[in-house]
C-alpha cells in the first residue's frame, strides 16, 4: 500500500504544480461570479410585496439549478485539467521512468486515479460550497439539503468520468476509451435511465423505489445533460432525445479526454 | 560469484502487425562489480532487453533474473538505477522537485532526499538549473538529470541506456570517471550504447547484439586479441610454397605479412619458421584491434554468413 500512496502523491502534487491547477481556479472564480450574477438577478426581479413562500421557492428552484449547473461545468473544466496531466506523464522516455519504480503497476494506474478524484472532489467542494454560500447570502435564506444534495449527487459524475478516463490509460489507448465510453452510455447508463422513467409512476412501490434508488446510486451519463440541454422534463418525447443527445455528448466527452491523453505520444 | 543480472535463452518476440523478434535466444550473465556494455546497432534488441530485466515488457520464453531472484519483485527495483534511452521528466516540475517527487517512492525521507539531490546536482554540475521547470531543459541537461535520478538512491545496480546521448565531449568525460568512481565503489554498471570508443574506456565486458542475437560476449582484451596481430615487413616477397608452410601468415602487401595471433610462443614458432627461410625480417609490429574493429568485423561476418 505504501506505493499507492506514493502514487497518489505524486499525482496529486503534479496536478498542484501544473498550468491546469491554475485554470481550474481561474474557473472556480468565474463559477462564484456567475453565481453571484444570476442570483442576484433572479432575487432583483422578484416584484415588491411577494409572499415569503414564494421566494423560498424561486430560491429553492434557483439553488438547484445553479449549483447542479456550475458543479457540472466544473467537473468538465477539471477533467480536462486531470487529461492534461495525465497526458505530460504517459509520453515516452517519462512512462518508462515510472514503469522502472518500485512500485506494482496497479498502484501507479490506481494512484493516479486516486489523485484525479480527490483533486475533482476538492474543486466541486468548493465551487457547490462556495456557490451554495452565495446564492443563500443573496437571497438570506440558508437550506443546508441543498448543498447536501448538490454534493452528493456530483459525486457519481466524476467517478463515473474517472473510471472511463482510466480504464482508456489503463488500456492505452483513445479507442479502448471510447469503447468503454459507448459500452457505459448505452447499456448501464441508458437502461438506468429509461427503467426510471418506465416505473416512475407504477404502482408497485418495490419495484419503482428499487430502480430510483439504483438510478441514484449508479453514476448516469443521461443525467449529466440536464442543463446543458432539455431542461423541460415536461414533453414525452424530451425524454428520448435528452438520452440521445446525452449519450452522444457523454461518449465524444470521454473520446476527447482520451485524445488528450493520448495525442502525439509515442508509446 | 552470484550473478547480478542476467537471461538464459531469452526470446521476445513483438507480436502484432509483422511479427518481430527482438531478442533470439539470448544468453548474457553480468557480474557483480563489474561495467558491463551491451553493444549493437539501432534495433538490435538492447533496450528490448533492458526493458524485460526491470519488468517493464513481458518475455516470450526463456528466463532472465535480477538479484539472484528469477521472478523478480517488485521491491528489488529500489537495488536498481535506470536512466531510459531518450530520458523525459514530469514538465511540471524543476529539477529538483523531480528528484523530490521520485525519491518517495524509494522510501527516502526528506532530509536525506535534500542531501542526496545536493551531492548530485553537485557531481553532475546541475546547481544553476536546479530550479528550472525540466521543461526548458536541452537533450543533454535532461540526460545529466535523469542520471542524477538513476543515482538517486544509492542503487546497487545501475542501468543506463544510451546515457552520454545528446552530452558534450566534456560531460562524456566527467560521466565516465563517476561511472569509474561508481566501480570503484562495488556498484555494478550496465552500459547500453553504440558509442564503442568509450564503451571501450571503461566497461569490463561486453557483449555484442545483432538482431537479437549475442554474437560475441567476453572481456574487452579477450575479444580484441582475438583480431590483433603483428605485421612484418620482410626482405623479399615469399615463394607461395613458403607462405603456405607457416600457418597464420597472410600476405597484406609488397614485401608485408600479417601474423594473425596475439601470442607470444606462436609469434616467435613463426619468426624462426621465417628465419629457416633465410629472409630477413626489418619490422615487426603489434596492430592491436580496438572495439569498433571488433564490432564491425562480428557484424559484417554475420551479415555475410545469413547472405
Amino acid at each position: 500500500m505504501k506505493g499507492l500512496t506514493q502514487s497518489i502523491v505524486f499525482f496529486f502534487k503534479h496536478i498542484y504544480r501544473s498550468k491546469s491547477f491554475w485554470v481550474t481556479v481561474g474557473g472556480i472564480v468565474v463559477m462564484f461570479l456567475l453565481t453571484w450574477g444570476i442570483s442576484a438577478s433572479v432575487f432583483n426581479n422578484i416584484p415588491p410585496g411577494t409572499k415569503e413562500g414564494k421566494i423560498i421557492a424561486t430560491y429553492d428552484l434557483t439553488s438547484i439549478n445553479l449549483l447542479n449547473g456550475m458543479a457540472q461545468l466544473m467537473v468538465y473544466i477539471g477533467l480536462f485539467a486531470v487529461a492534461i496531466n495525465v497526458n505530460s506523464v504517459v509520453k515516452r522516455g517519462v512512462l518508462d521512468l515510472f514503469l522502472s519504480l518500485p512500485v506494482r503497476r496497479w498502484e501507479l494506474l490506481t494512484g493516479a486515479f486516486i489523485a484525479g478524484i480527490l483533486f475533482e472532489l476538492v474543486v466541486l467542494a468548493i465551487v457547490i460550497s462556495g456557490s451554495w454560500l452565495i446564492h443563500s447570502s443573496v437571497f438570506g435564506i440558508f437550506y443546508g439539503e441543498n448543498l447536501h444534495w448538490g454534493l452528493l449527487n456530483l459525486l457519481g459524475f466524476v467517478v463515473m468520468f474517472h473510471l472511463v478516463l482510466f480504464l482508456s490509460f489503463g488500456f492505452r489507448s483513445p479507442i479502448a476509451g471510447l469503447l468503454v465510453a459507448i459500452a457505459y452510455a448505452v447499456v448501464v447508463s441508458s437502461i438506468l435511465f429509461v427503467a426510471r422513467e418506465l416505473t416512475m409512476t407504477s404502482g408497485n412501490a418495490v419495484l419503482r423505489e428499487t430502480v430510483n434508488t439504483l438510478y441514484w446510486i449508479l453514476p448516469k451519463s443521461a443525467e449529466f445533460a440536464n442543463p446543458f440541454f432539455m431542461s423541460s422534463q415536461n414533453l414525452p418525447e424530451g425524454h428520448i432525445l435528452k438520452l440521445v443527445l446525452s449519450t452522444i455528448f457523454f461518449i465524444f466527452t470521454v473520446f476527447g479526454l482520451t485524445i488528450i491523453v493520448f495525442e502525439k505520444k509515442d508509446h | 560469484m552470484t550473478e547480478i543480472a542476467g537471461c538464459k535463452n531469452l526470446t521476445k518476440i513483438y507480436s502484432g502487425k509483422g511479427k518481430v523478434k527482438a531478442l533470439d535466444d539470448f544468453s548474457i550473465s553480468v557480474q557483480p562489480g563489474q561495467i558491463f556494455g551491451l553493444l549493437g546497432q539501432n534495433g538490435a534488441g538492447k533496450t528490448t532487453f533492458i526493458k524485460i530485466l526491470l519488468g517493464i515488457i513481458s518475455h516470450t520464453s526463456g528466463s532472465y533474473s535480477l538479484f539472484g531472484s528469477e521472478h523478480p519483485e517488485h521491491l528489488v527495483k529500489t537495488r536498481v538505477g535506470y536512466l531510459p534511452e531518450n530520458v523525459a521528466f514530469p514538465e511540471v516540475f524543476t529539477a529538483r522537485q523531480n528528484m523530490e517527487a521520485f525519491a518517495g517512492f524509494y522510501g527516502m525521507d526528506k532530509q536525506a532526499t535534500i542531501k542526496r539531490t545536493g551531492e548530485l546536482f553537485d557531481m553532475l554540475g546541475l546547481n544553476k538549473i536546479a530550479d528550472r521547470r525540466t521543461k526548458t531543459f536541452s537533450k543533454g541537461q535532461n540526460q545529466r538529470l535523469g542520471l542524477a535520478r538513476a543515482l538517486l538512491h544509492d542503487p546497487d545496480l545501475i542501468i543506463l541506456d544510451e546515457p552520454t546521448d545528446g552530452i558534450d565531449p566534456v560531460g562524456r568525460k566527467e560521466i565516465r570517471t563517476i561511472l569509474q568512481d561508481l566501480r570503484s565503489r562495488g556498484k555494478t554498471i550496465f552500459l547500453n550504447s553504440h558509442i564503442l570508443s568509450e564503451v571501450e574506456m571503461i566497461t569490463d565486458s561486453v557483449a555484442i547484439l545483432h538482431k537479437g542475437k549475442l554474437l560475441r560476449t567476453g572481456s574487452i582484451d579477450e575479444l580484441t586479441a582475438e583480431t590483433s596481430g603483428y605485421e612484418m615487413k620482410l626482405s623479399r616477397t615469399l615463394t607461395m610454397e613458403e607462405e603456405n608452410s607457416i600457418v597464420y601468415l597472410e600476405k597484406t602487401g609488397e614485401n608485408s605479412y600479417r601474423y594473425n595471433g596475439s601470442d607470444i610462443e606462436g609469434l616467435n614458432k613463426m619468426i624462426d619458421k621465417v628465419r629457416v627461410l633465410d629472409v630477413l625480417i626489418h619490422e615487426i609490429m603489434l596492430k592491436r584491434s580496438n572495439l569498433e574493429d571488433l564490432f564491425i568485423k562480428t557484424i559484417s561476418s554475420d551479415e555475410g554468413g545469413k547472405k
